[in-house]
């Protein structure tokens, strides 16, 4: 019985590693993309993934209402974080953030220009 | 493993999930846009989600985990809202 104790307290550290590693990679990311959409490919992906191996951790080392609670909070941060992300996006290809040099096409241009046609106030608002 | 390296590894993580909430705060401060800061407050709270759920785990109280649940959905909201007014200019109609 004390190996297995052993075993299940060795995955909860090393999904504690691992979700450090994931998080430090996503907000490494936030610095280091050249443009905002690549800034959020790469940020939303990893955070979200180290968080829920973060969260994940809890359940192998802590009480069960500890890991109760904590699946609560993971799975409402997989429902909630792509959604976020995905408004976010939106709102930046709509006011048209400028996009790096290693583009190579964006296949929802022509939307954003009959979205302008249509519009009947400008988008920038800043 | 003892009880001694589960509470060292839930320090470790403790404090560097905090560090990486500091850095999601230093580009809300410098970030080059409105969209980046509107991303990293999203990440940075859900950063700050995750670490006091390992804070109450860390002081053995379930004091901090509604707390966190409550932050991760208010940085939904937040996100939500702060980007339909980036987008449109007006939140509601």
């Amino acid at each position: 019985m004390s190996w297995l104790a052993w075993i299940r307290d060795l995955v909860g550290v090393l999904l504690l590693g691992g979700g450090l590693f994931f998080a430090t990679l996503g907000v490494f990311g936030l610095y280091r993309m050249p443009d905002v959409y690549t800034r959020m490919h790469g940020g939303s992906k990893a955070v979200t993934l180290g968080a829920s191996m973060l969260l994940l951790a809890l359940v192998f080392l802590a009480p069960l209402p500890f890991g109760l609670r904590a699946v609560a909070i993971l799975a409402f941060v997989f429902l909630t974080t792509p959604v976020a992300t995905f408004v976010a996006a939106r709102a930046a290809h709509r006011r048209r953030e400028p996009m790096t040099e290693h583009t190579i096409c964006d296949e929802l241009e022509e939307f954003r220009h009959a979205d302008r046609d249509e519009e009947k106030e400008p988008y920038q608002v800043d | 493993m003892t009880p001694e390296t589960i509470q060292l590894a839930l320090d470790v993580s403790f404090w560097s999930c905090l560090v990486l909430v500091s850095a999601c705060m230093g580009i809300v401060t410098l970030g080059p846009g409105n969209i980046d800061r509107l991303v990293a407050t999203d990440f940075g709270l859900v950063l700050i989600a995750v670490d006091l759920a390992l804070f109450s785990a860390r002081e053995q109280t379930t004091f901090y985990m509604d707390a966190a649940l409550l932050i991760a959905i208010l940085s939904f909201l937040v996100t939500v809202v702060v980007a339909r007014q980036l987008e449109t200019g007006r939140v509601f109609y």
